[in-house]
């Protein structure tokens, strides 16, 4: 076993995985990486099977002294990544040595970044994942996000092989343009002024939701009057519509139910890209089929694996 | 809350998104429904649909989600058709009747007065109608192991708040609308809080981590504030 103490843990950083589909009846929503394509991307270099648990950062990443040595790649915009005051690259295999301090800096596009390390954070596993619960207080580090002084374990794996990212993968983790346009599907009647506005991520986002703000021009809002209905399932990705015209687009930590009306819900092929969202980028949502969408995915998976094929899990 | 026999329902379905399915099994929150949902959630959890990764049942709906990578929405929408052809006319599985101590001290029930004052009854009456019914859990939803409940008497039904509370208490015991639940862990919340149960909801070490499972019957039981403290405790 190998240790990390958390110098500083940045804005907002906790353990993730790729969350516990399957208990929604329960109330639990499926959680995980916000941007699980590069959680797995990361995982990948380093030989982990996708589904290791990370460290994710938000807006400002964290410091990190590693007690052991290890293989961490650091994914995400994150320039003024030091390893012991050193710059490293990010996107990269990066061997540390025993008492290395890792900081990784503002994440300067994009709004997350991930600390993978071979062989994964070992905390345990509640209810299928490691992944951290916020609100819920459960999972990854003592349900909670992580503070100066806390220790983490992680499980290297030797002998290990690591891989430099192929460049037909760059632009699959590349940091994303100020205008970010979301493939979604509608759902209902199509209202052209809805799909049609160009939003503004609000610094009120979290891994619950993203939510967008509404232009100040009135003919922009786009918004569509509804009333409440009858409180159903809701789906990651999920763009809904409380009554004050803001769209909500759901993450992984979203209420498993709610009462607003959903326009639409956004691509499985780029439910990733919600997780990369920063306050005061510009959205733009683009109405695809139920079939475009997932043959989309199904390409996307299929450059990834031919690229970088999973690695089975141990 | 006696169900009525429920009769059967030709459920719709719809697709949210690339990869959930939307099977509507009624048009209003209904006893009839209720059933529905809770038969339609029995047999399709056991059906063992390739592909079927989550279901997650409410009031009138049960929203189920495939995985995207090998789904094929036609193959996916018969396999749910046939599972739940039928569904409704059987009776609706046996439920539990479980009982949920809650102190309704002013000190844990925020708006304990002023529903009182919106209902023009005098706060032991409202304790006597809210502890005095039997609700049924609807389903588990919005946070882990969050209860809905129907059944709450129409005396009671007073709106959300105007804004939400930042921080509501873990074990809040609250109501909204023809709504009532119980608050697992500490959250914002907009219901409003007329009591608050010493029992942990809520519990991932448990092997049932939710104490409460759609189906079940409440009945709250008044308990003193000392009993709550001395609960919890526990």
């Amino acid at each position: 076993m190998g240790t990390i103490r958390v110098q500083s843990p940045g804005l907002l950083s906790s353990i993730q995985d790729l969350g516990r589909p399957g208990r929604s009846a329960i109330g639990v929503p499926v959680g995980g990486a916000a941007d699980p394509l590069s959680l797995r991307v990361g995982n990948r270099l380093l030989g982990n099977p996708d589904d290791t648990a990370a460290i994710e950062m938000t807006m400002v990443g964290g410091t990190f002294v590693f007690d052991d040595p290890a293989a961490i790649c650091i994914v995400g915009d994150a320039p003024h990544c030091m390893l012991d005051g050193r710059p490293a690259p990010t996107n990269t295999p990066l061997e540390v040595s025993p008492g290395t301090t890792v900081s990784i800096g503002p994440i300067t596009r994009g709004v997350r970044a991930y600390l993978c390390i071979m062989g994964g954070i070992d905390v345990p596993v509640v209810l299928g994942s490691r992944s951290t619960h916020l609100s819920g207080g459960f999972g990854g580090l003592e349900g909670r996000a992580l503070r100066a002084g806390d220790r983490l374990a992680f499980a290297p794996t030797l002998p290990h092989t690591t891989r430099a990212l192929p460049d037909a993968l760059r632009h699959l983790i590349a940091a994303p343009p100020l205008t970010i346009i979301l493939r979604a599907v509608p759902i209902g009647p199509i209202h052209e002024q809805f799909w049609s506005a160009s939003r503004t991520v609000s610094s009120q986002s979290n891994r619950a939701g993203t939510r967008l703000s509404c232009s100040a021009d009135p003919s922009q809002r786009g918004s569509v009057a509804f009333a409440r209905m009858i409180t159903e399932g809701m789906p990651p990705g999920a763009i809904q519509l409380p009554p004050g015209g803001e769209p909500i687009i759901l993450g992984p930590d979203h209420p498993t139910t709610g009462g607003y009306p959903i326009l639409g819900c956004v691509a499985s092929v780029d439910f990733h890209l919600v997780g990369r969202l920063r306050p005061g980028d510009t959205v733009r949502l683009q109405r695809i089929t139920q079939r475009e969408a997932l043959a989309a995915l199904r390409d996307r998976e299929h450059s990834l694996n031919a690229a970088l094929p999973p690695v089975p899990p141990r | 809350m006696g169900l009525p026999p429920a009769s059967p329902v030709a459920p719709s379905l719809e697709w949210i998104g690339d990869a959930h399915l939307c099977v509507r099994l009624g048009d209003a929150i209904s006893a009839d429904s209720h059933a529905g949902v809770r038969s339609a959630h029995e047999r399709l959890r056991r059906a063992g649909i390739p592909g079927l990764i989550d279901l997650t049942p409410a009031y009138t709906t049960l929203l189920l989600r495939f995985d995207a990578m090998t789904l094929d929405p036609d193959i996916a929408a018969a396999a749910v058709r046939g599972v739940l052809e039928g569904v409704g006319s059987a009776p609706p599985p046996p439920s539990r009747l479980v009982d949920v101590p809650v102190c309704y001290d002013p000190s844990l029930a925020p708006d304990l007065a002023d529903v009182a004052l919106r209902c023009s009854l005098a706060p032991e009456r409202v304790v006597e109608l809210h502890s005095g019914a039997e609700y049924r859990v609807a389903f588990i939803g919005f946070a882990p192991g969050f209860p809905y409940l129907t059944g709450l008497p129409k005396q009671l039904s007073v709106p959300r708040l105007d804004s939400p509370r930042p921080r509501v208490p873990a074990g809040s015991v609250a109501i909204a609308g023809d709504q009532a639940g119980i608050y697992p862990h500490a959250t914002p919340g907009g219901w409003r809080i007329v009591g608050r149960t010493p029992v942990r909801l809520f519990d991932v070490a448990a092997s049932v981590p939710s104490m409460l499972a759609m189906g079940d019957r409440i009945r709250f039981v008044p308990i003193s504030l000392d009993e709550f403290r001395s609960r919890e405790r526990r």
